[in-house]
């Protein structure tokens, strides 16, 4: 027993004594690849970035290096808004600022941009808005102001307010009553037509 | 008797699995140190080259530029060789898709090194008590792996230091033989 546990000392204390010490430490080396940036732009609208214009529909690309702030300013045409805003795939609408949208580029990136005409005002919507030409809001850095226009305001090129402008519902209430009338009118006159062809039989 | 053997046996096993060496680096912009400590008398400094971009296009970029060294050794051995060795992956990884790559070769001593393969880069021996820094240790990317990157973004790609104490003198000049 003893010299079993004299032969398990030296095996230990020789394992603790070798001189198999060893230092690890990593250098990272690196490289940069420009970033291929393509501009999708559909219909009805235009994309500046990159001292670049885009006028839909039409595909483009530049070039930037991995880590570049890119920023788009998007303005669709008048009476159009920006419908669809993808970056790679993710739908990136939220990111959409007075009509500028920025992000940072690491590697090849597809921007689509499509344009379309506003939703169909909401019968009731609320809370009830307040209407105005323009929205009140904080001037755009860019010279070229793009407003973020609900679709239940009204743009230009519809004028200046005259009072006429909630005609919809007065010329749908008339279309009722007209077809009701219509109706009765019809009915009253096939009626006696009717009877005639009762009586004959 | 028998306790005072147990008990030695024990303070032996503990030292024996005791972290005999560990490493701790730091990156400031210049040269990284790495520092080895043993259980015992003999340590150093590993010094190790800092972090690196490689110009776009470059074909050839030294890594190493003798920024490798073995500093402060103390108590080493006679007849003892402190070894740095680099190792490198032979491709580079793009941060945002590790599928993305970019090959390269690493060539020292006038021949390409394997990918995974130690070379050594810096030697400290302790009988002429002399640090040596080897050659250049150039990353070779073909013009062909420059175009072939499908993906722009940032590559990256580690090199791995490693030191060592042997009980021999190692030549890496004689393909790593014994100089003894």
């Amino acid at each position: 027993m003893k010299r079993i546990l004299c032969a398990l000392l030296l095996c230990s204390l020789l394992c603790a004594l070798m001189p198999d010490a060893f230092a690890d430490g990593v250098q990272q080396v690196s490289l940069s690849i420009p970033c291929t940036v393509t501009v999708d732009v559909g219909e009805y609208g235009k994309v500046y970035s990159n001292s670049t214009t885009w006028i839909g529909p039409s595909i483009g690309s530049f070039q930037v290096w991995p880590g570049t702030r890119v920023s788009f300013l998007i303005t669709p045409d008048t009476g159009y808004v920006v419908n669809v805003l993808t970056l790679s795939g993710r739908d990136v609408r939220d990111g959409l600022r007075y009509g500028l949208y920025g992000t940072v580029i690491e590697h090849n990136e597809t921007l689509v941009v499509r344009f379309g005409k506003p939703a169909s005002p909401s019968p009731t919507p609320t809370p009830s808005p307040i209407p105005t030409l323009w929205p009140t809001s904080t001037p755009s850095p860019w010279t070229t102001p793009v407003p973020t226009t609900p679709p239940w305001q009204v743009t230009p090129p519809y004028g200046p307010k005259t009072g006429d402008e909630n005609t919809v519902g007065t010329w749908a209430t008339l279309l009722l009553v007209s077809a009701a009338a219509l109706l009765v009118l019809s009915r009253k006159i096939h009626k006696p037509h009717t009877d005639q062809a009762q009586k004959r039989n | 008797m028998k306790k005072l053997l147990s008990f030695l046996l024990a303070l032996a096993l503990l030292s024996g699995l005791s972290v005999i060496a560990f490493a701790d680096g730091e990156s400031t912009g210049g040269n990284q140190t790495v520092n080895a400590h043993i259980t015992g008398d003999p340590s150093w400094v590993l010094v190790i080259p800092a972090d690196q971009t490689i110009e776009f296009m470059a074909e050839e970029t030294d890594i190493v530029h003798h920024d490798c060294s073995i500093d402060n050794p103390k108590h080493i051995p006679a007849d003892c060789t402190i070894n740095a060795s680099l190792t490198h992956t032979g491709n580079f990884t793009l941060k945002t898709d590790e599928s993305k790559t970019i090959p390269f070769t690493l060539n020292a001593f006038d021949a390409d090194v394997a990918a995974g393969t130690p070379v050594i880069v810096s030697q400290y021996w302790s009988d002429t008590r002399v640090n040596h820094c080897y050659a250049e240790f150039n990353i070779v990317i073909s013009r062909d792996s420059w175009k072939s990157a499908e993906q722009g973004g940032t590559y990256t790609t580690p090199v791995t230091y490693t030191s060592e104490l042997v009980d021999h003198i190692v030549d890496p000049a004689d393909g790593g033989t014994d100089r003894s």
